[in-house]
């Protein structure tokens, strides 16, 4: 691996973390469009106020500031949107066996079709053999396309359609067996300008996970069923990566 | 500031106070003769290596300067980062509110 250009950085990471990541840039894209969305803290966090005392000037700012940052985060977030996917697809380029796994989506949908559920399946199948498009991640197309299969299952089983049932939980098990596929490590070569957007994505992702969880400057102790801990697993990682990406921009 | 609130973050350089001089830091941060002010405040998110690299892409502070002023926000829950105009102060907390940080402006000598 070579380094990355000054200013830039080289990213490498697990294929369902680029999963993770896509779903994260959602959500940041969804703050951007509606800061409410997470609670009023959160919002304030993310569009603070520049003039503490005076309420009329930091309406002016906001006014006029922040439509400029909504812009600004929502094109930083379809820079990384178009890395990551574009990392994706280079992932799934190379993974083995694909005309092995359209056979297998093909089956899917035709079973699909058999449950009652055939448009479903065949739109999702559309959009796997369009991914190279990029119109959205080969994984995120199994998952789905596994969830339509459980689906048609139980239709099939309320029907009483024992076989059927069988033939679609055993395809469901088997998409779902494609994990490994995409557990490759992928590598994402930024540019400088790329590094800014990622940084800017990622922080703002972590300051809203970090908000609305009420990260503290002190040592905290999360109870096992803390329903913040899967947040904080996404904070953490998000933080990991962020260290990254400050380290090698320099 | 979170995670390397107790200790810098990898890759941070860490300098003893001696070597951050007064006499290094620009001159609209040691000179506050302006009308207005950049004051950035702690939180417990932000990574101190991350704002520190603020500092500098944003406001263009050296690397000392940067760190110094980081340092001041941790240890002392604010530091004021910039001066100048009205205007020129809300150019710099646009900027660091959009890279996330917790920033405000008010009149000097407040």
């Amino acid at each position: 691996m070579s380094a990355a250009d000054e200013g830039g950085a080289v990213v490498a990471m697990d294929a369902d973390v680029v999963e993770l990541l896509l779903r994260v840039v959602d959500d940041v894209d969804a703050l951007v469009a509606d800061p409410g969305i997470a609670g009023a803290e959160v919002a304030r966090r993310l569009v603070p106020d520049a003039h503490r005392d005076d309420p009329e000037a930091a309406a002016d700012y906001r006014r006029v500031v922040g439509p400029q940052l909504a812009q600004e985060r929502s094109e930083a977030a379809a820079t990384m949107r178009a890395g990551l996917l574009a990392a994706d697809q280079s992932s799934a380029a190379s993974a083995a066996a694909p005309a092995a796994d359209a056979a297998l989506v093909d089956t899917a949908v035709s079973l699909a079709a058999d449950a009652g559920l055939g448009d479903a399946a065949t739109s999702l199948s559309t959009v796997w053999h369009e991914a190279a498009a990029g119109s959205t991640t080969r994984s995120r197309v199994v998952d789905e396309l596994s969830r339509v299969c459980e689906r048609a299952a139980r239709s099939a089983r309320k029907r009483g359609d024992a076989e059927l049932e069988g033939k679609l939980t055993a395809v469901r098990d088997e998409l779902l067996s494609m994990a490994p596929v995409s557990a490759a490590v992928v590598e994402v070569r930024l540019s400088p300008a790329e590094v800014e957007a990622w940084m800017l994505t990622v922080n703002h992702a972590r300051l809203a996970i970090g908000t609305a969880c009420g990260v503290s400057e002190e040592q905290q102790v999360w109870a096992p069923d803390d329903p913040r801990i899967p947040q904080m697993h996404v904070y953490d990682l998000l933080t990991d990566l962020l260290d990254h990406l400050v380290r090698e921009a320099g | 500031m979170a995670d390397q609130q107790t200790t810098v973050a990898p890759g941070t350089e860490v300098l003893p106070d001696s070597e951050v001089l007064e006499d290094e830091l620009p001159s609209e941060v040691a000179s506050p003769d302006v009308p207005w002010q950049v004051v950035v405040w702690n939180d417990p998110v932000n990574l101190m290596s991350y704002v520190a690299m603020v500092f500098r892409k944003v406001l263009g502070h050296p690397k000392a300067t940067a760190h110094k002023l980081m340092m001041q926000v941790h240890e002392m829950g604010k530091a004021v980062v910039a001066h100048g105009t009205r205007e020129k102060c809300e150019a710099d907390c646009s900027r660091l509110h959009a890279h996330g940080l917790w920033a405000t402006m008010e009149k000097a000598g407040r």
